[in-house]
């Protein structure tokens, strides 16, 4: 892991987060193991705005050869590659005891490889398609859980997030949230000024079966009363529409 | 009804009908050798007699039959047939104090003197309704006999004849298509047994292969689905986020991500349906429903009180059934999630479970819906990004365990499932 800050951070982060976030922010390296060009593509642009080393690999032999020369911080494997299964790429990350978190990204979502994918160690499983959002969530989530700094708070500006404990603190003040406006929250802090696209919100605190209208209102709902309760906690957090989209969060 | 009581009912009632034939056969024929048999011994008396009565004048003078078993009678001279005429009739006889059937030979004879002779010879016959009679008793002891033999050797026959064929049953009815097990079907000594193991397993083989070549292709048609539809929505994702748009093209973007996510959306409802049908959530536990239930709720319970609907639920008894587990909460969160969505607002959503039932009622619009709810792409509603899909995947998860589900009005909307024991 290189330990380089890079100047332009500031540019996303603001304020007195910067030097805090700065001290945390490693430059993080991950390999996209996927044969479709443009998915690969997409993700490794993604992932460079946000200021990841991304190396790619198209198929299981040269994804093999770059597990095997090279230490990541995350890798993403798609289960079905020309060549051989992603699932053996899983298994030798764990043969060779290397430290990568590994998220299986895969068009089969079938439960078997789900659980076949866990049990070999991966550490969250995505079915596509997904949003870029939450595959940022989840590699966050995934690398945060797999470092060993036994640091597992997210915190944003004067706002700290307990995962594990599903709290929040504005200036060290508890702040009560529902279940629901907890994982709004979440989201939006560990997205920070990424347009999140609102049915990747629904999607999100609802899993995988929103198919209703209903949600998106619901969403819409839930932010508002989210950000009044921030409001009042005087979190210095803004949470803005973008009309059409979504949200972002600054 | 089994094949060995089926195949009994006809020999029981065919064997009836043979030895009802036998019978009357077998009446004529010893009937008929009875009475040859005295008739035999009638002609033979009368030898005797008219020989005797040609030494011995005074048997002439026999007009009773007394203690003898004939009578002779002086006849007017006159042309008369000489031939022997065999009568049956019935006579009073003391020992029985009945009548009793008795054989007659009417034979005409000249004496030595040359008058004519009735003489009338008697002997006791058989009594044909006490032969029937025992015959009868007799063909009822045999035929209860017949009966009884023929059950025992049909069981222990067919039961031996037909073990490797209800093998052979047994083995098909544990046999799941796609489950992994190849069918294996029992040794017999019989060649019809034989043929039929051999051919259901090469039939079964074919079915396997082509049951997992769909599979196949069901999964590989989503992912190649999934894919394109990935890259469209991420790019457009990326796009929208590299905020280069104005607003109004920005919302653009935005309408065009809704319809894809709708899409993918479609898409996975229409893999699910696919996947339920194809039976490939074999894996099945035992899923307490009342657990499965409080969750769900629990999981809805911010949305209801988004749509200020009141979920209760009353448990009434503790329903526990053998499931794939993930198909039963596909199935309740699905049936909620009908309930929540078509509700009104201070309207209620009552889920009553009991030892083997599971009954949601919902407010929602005040008439009754159409039988087609269950179909796909059934709309009731005006809701756009409805898949339309939601009912049918409930209905053809109950499909696959063949359990019963019934929608009725009775001023809310009452979808009844009744779990019925395996």
């Amino acid at each position: 892991m290189d330990f380089l800050i890079v100047s332009k951070i500031g540019f996303y982060f603001s304020g007195q987060s910067l030097l805090l976030d700065c001290k945390k922010f490693a430059l993080m390296k991950i390999l996209i193991v996927e044969d479709e060009a443009g998915l690969r593509e997409v993700i490794q642009e993604s992932l460079e705005k946000e200021k990841y080393i991304v190396e790619t690999a198209h198929d299981y032999i040269s994804g093999m050869d770059k597990i095997g020369s090279y230490d990541y911080d995350c890798v993403l494997v798609d289960i079905m590659l020309p060549g051989g299964s992603g699932l053996n790429l899983v298994k030798e990350i764990k043969a060779l005891k290397k430290k990568e978190a590994v998220i299986i990204i895969s068009a089969k979502d079938a439960v078997d490889d789900k659980v076949n994918g866990l049990d070999l160690g991966a550490d969250d499983y995505l079915s596509k398609p997904f949003h870029l959002a939450e595959l940022h969530a989840r590699i966050k989530s995934a690398i945060r859980r797999n470092s060993h700094d036994g640091e597992n708070l997210v915190t944003w500006n004067n706002l700290t997030l307990s995962p594990e404990q599903r709290t929040v603190l504005v200036d060290k003040e508890p702040l009560i949230l529902n279940r629901k406006e907890f994982d709004l929250l979440y989201y939006f802090v560990i997205n920070p000024n990424r347009l999140i696209n609102k049915t990747a919100l629904a999607e999100y605190v609802w899993g995988d079966h929103t198919d209703q209208a209903d949600n998106l209102d619901f969403v819409y709902s839930q932010i508002k009363n989210l950000r009044k309760k921030l409001k009042e906690a005087s979190a210095d957090i803004d949470i803005q529409a973008v009309y059409g989209i979504g949200y972002k969060m600054t | 009804m089994k094949l060995q009581n089926y195949t009994l009912r006809y020999l029981i009632i065919a064997m009836l009908g043979v030895i009802a034939l036998w019978a009357s056969l077998f009446y004529v024929v010893i009937l008929d050798e009875v009475y040859d048999n005295v008739d035999d011994g009638l002609k033979n008396s009368k030898i005797l007699i008219v020989r005797e009565a040609y030494a011995n004048e005074s048997l002439l003078n026999t007009p009773e039959f007394g203690i003898n078993q004939f009578k002779i009678k002086p006849l007017p001279k006159g042309n008369y047939s000489y031939k022997d005429e065999f009568i049956s009739a019935f006579e009073f006889m003391e020992y029985d104090d009945d009548n009793e059937p008795v054989r007659l030979l009417k034979a005409v004879f000249n004496d030595t003197k040359g008058n004519p002779h009735e003489l009338t010879i008697r002997a006791s016959t058989v009594e044909e309704d006490e032969l029937l009679e025992d015959l009868l008793t007799a063909l009822i002891a045999l035929y209860i006999m017949l009966v009884i033999s023929i059950i025992i050797i049909n069981h222990i026959i067919l039961k031996k004849v037909w073990r490797s064929f209800y093998k052979l049953l047994d083995r098909l009815k544990s046999f799941k298509l796609g489950s992994g097990t190849s069918f294996k079907s029992p040794e017999s000594p019989i060649e019809e047994f034989k043929i039929l193991g051999r051919e259901l397993e090469e039939m079964l083989q074919r079915n396997e292969a082509i049951y997992s070549s769909q599979k196949q292709f069901i999964e590989n048609a989503s992912h190649e689905l999934q894919t394109p539809l990935a890259i469209s929505i991420n790019k457009l994702e990326l796009f929208a986020e590299n905020n280069i748009l104005p607003e109004d093209q920005m919302s653009e973007i935005g309408k065009i991500t809704d319809s894809l996510s709708r899409l993918v959306r479609l898409n996975k409802s229409l893999l699910m349906l696919s996947k339920i049908e194809n039976l490939q959530f074999s894996d099945e536990t035992d899923v307490n429903f009342n657990e499965i239930t409080e969750q769900i709720v629990d999981d809805f319970s911010d949305l209801a009180e988004f749509k200020l609907v009141k979920i209760t639920v009353i448990n009434n008894g503790n329903l526990t059934y053998k499931t794939n587990k993930g198909l039963a909460s596909t199935l309740v969160s699905n049936l909620l999630k009908n309930a929540l969505i078509h509700n009104r607002p201070n309207g209620f959503v009552e889920i009553s479970i009991s030892d083997n039932s599971f009954i949601i009622r919902n407010s929602g619009i005040d008439y009754p819906l159409k039988s087609d709810i269950f179909e796909r792409f059934s709309r009731h509603t005006l809701h756009e990004q409805s898949t339309g899909l939601g009912l049918a995947i409930v209905k053809s998860i109950l499909n696959t365990y063949q359990l019963p589900i019934h929608y009725s009005f009775e001023e809310s909307h009452i979808f009844k499932i009744t779990f019925l024991k395996k």
